[in-house]
């Protein structure tokens, strides 16, 4: 197998040391990310508060530490269901072709040219702020890239002649569809998600700093940079710090994202040649 | 014993839908049991359709396919297994014929599962024995198509062909995408299957040669009719050298 590069792996130690830092939080964060103490607001870092405070007195640290666990969560789980909404689609408009294709091809063509922050906006906008409405609108902005790379997959292995194989010893649509190249799709899939995860990162982080996300006082970068934009000449490290994890993170994600996908490549090479 | 009569196959192309193409003209044949047919014309000139129409992949326009007298496509009904399973086929791409996902021991035990032929043990032993027929290791049943070579693979495919017990064999260029000396071994193999099983097969190739020697008669067809069609048997008895 061909050696790691050096970008994968700063990729995947930066990666490792967010994910590891946002779940160990509680144990390793110095303050109550939520306790105010108004009388050492906007403070500079000090041995006592290392990064500083905020605007009501938070020990910026803590908040850092803990405001990548919610986002995180919630651009896997806007990941996986997307994912798993347009998988769906996209083996049967690519299987079974005909009316059922037109309807979702359509339905992805329309979703992938309208632009995807102001979908997000407009879909939070009419469902009221919080989690579920920005899962819904995250979602219905990312089913449409799936279904069509999953349309695209599905239509290519159905021409191998494997799928005629099987049609010839009897194996009926669903068997073929479900058991045979619904599998041979898992390696598309695993980069596709990790792609999609890095800019759904970013779609939690700028949901929440436009207000339709999570809400204050939730320690949540998108929430905090929020909060901290009056304060930026101030105290700039209020922004720059959550700025920073939401750019590493996504960056990194990113990273390892193509790193899989020249793995997965260079893997079929060797395999042919064993 | 298959029968095939006035088969044809038109299909519809062109961006209006104005244009058609008979790719199987009125195509009529019989074909012993134990015997083989060799069908030899150019590329495009509907082999591959009547193939496929055979295996019941297509539905043809007009006419009818009989084996041992049981019609392949009687009106109203769909494909039926039972009866679709007395013709099987060997594909060209032996690499491309097999899901790369799914372990040999899979492939070939799916048909089975598929027919309910046997129970779980029973399918085993049935894979061993065929493995064994067609002088492949069992080890190779852990592995993955991409680890066989050319050869290796058209065997499993041969084998999983075996499985549901045809009585007829589609033979699309066998060994078209093996090295000379494997296509050797890959035919006598076929041969030495049907002597001791009695299969009848359809050899559709390119390589004259190779169908003088291993078919009962030729069939030449182009542009969806059959041209020419006689018996070539004097070549016939010897084996290729290995």
């Amino acid at each position: 197998m061909k050696l790691m590069t050096v970008k994968m792996k700063a990729a995947l130690v930066i990666l490792g040391g967010i994910l590891l830092a946002s779940a160990l939080a509680p144990l390793i964060a110095p303050w109550d990310p939520l306790a105010s103490d108004l009388a050492r607001a906007l403070e500079g870092p000090s041995g006592e508060h290392l990064l500083g405070t905020d605007n009501i007195g938070r020990d910026l640290l803590s908040r850092v530490l803990y405001g990548g666990r919610q986002s995180i969560l919630l651009a896997l789980a806007a990941t996986a269901l997307s994912m798993a909404l347009g998988f769906v689609l996209g083996l049967f408009a690519g299987y079974f072709q005909g009316g059922a294709d037109m309807v979702i091809t359509t339905a992805s063509n329309i979703f992938q040219g309208l632009p995807g922050m102001t979908l997000m906006i407009a879909v939070a906008g009419i469902m009221g702020q919080g989690v579920k409405s920005m899962l819904l609108a995250i979602v219905l902005n990312s089913w449409a890239g799936f279904s069509r790379i999953v349309r695209g997959e599905v239509m290519r292995l159905k021409r191998e002649s494997f799928v005629d194989g099987l049609k010839t010893v009897g194996a009926g649509n669903f068997r073929i569809l479900f058991l045979h190249i619904a599998p041979n799709l898992f390696g598309t899939l695993c980069v596709m998600f990790a792609t999609r995860v890095a800019g759904n990162v970013i779609a939690v982080a700028s949901m929440s700093f436009l207000g339709l996300g999570l809400q204050p006082p939730a320690p949540d970068w998108g929430v905090m940079i929020n909060d901290a934009r009056q304060y930026f000449r101030q105290r700039p490290l209020l922004v720059l710090a959550p700025g920073l994890c939401v750019v590493l993170l996504s960056l990194s994600v990113n990273l390892a994202a193509d790193g899989l996908r020249d793995w997965m490549d260079t893997r079929g090479e060797n395999a042919d040649s064993m | 014993m298959l029968e095939v009569e006035g088969l044809s196959k038109k299909f519809v192309k062109g961006v209006l839908r104005g244009q058609t193409v008979e790719a199987v003209k009125e195509v009529s044949f019989s074909l012993p049991e134990g015997k083989t047919l060799g069908i030899v014309g150019n590329s495009g000139c509907g082999k591959t359709t009547l193939a496929r129409i055979l295996l019941s992949l297509l539905t043809p326009d007009r006419g009818s396919v009989r084996i041992d007298g049981e019609e392949l496509f009687s009106k109203g009904k769909n494909r039926d297994r039972a009866r679709t399973r007395k013709i099987q086929m060997i594909f060209q791409n032996p690499e491309s014929s097999l899901d790369p996902a799914k372990k040999i021991g899979y492939s070939l035990e799916e048909p089975m599962k598929i027919h309910g032929m046997y129970d779980r043990g029973g399918r085993r032993d049935r894979i061993c024995q065929l493995m064994d027929l067609v002088d492949l290791r069992e080890d190779l049943l852990d592995r993955r198509p991409h680890q066989l070579s050319g050869g290796e693979a058209q065997r499993v495919m041969i084998a999983r062909a075996l499985t549901l017990k045809p009585k007829i064999l589609i033979l699309d260029e066998p060994t078209s995408m093996l090295d000379v000396s494997v296509q050797a071994q890959v035919l006598n193999l076929l041969k030495d299957l049907q002597e001791n099983l009695g299969l009848s097969y359809v050899f559709i190739s390119h390589d004259i040669p190779v169908v003088r020697w291993f078919c009962h008669d030729i069939a030449v067809m182009r542009q969806g009719r059959f041209v020419e069609m006689g018996s070539y048997c004097s070549g016939r008895s010897a084996r290729l050298p290995r």
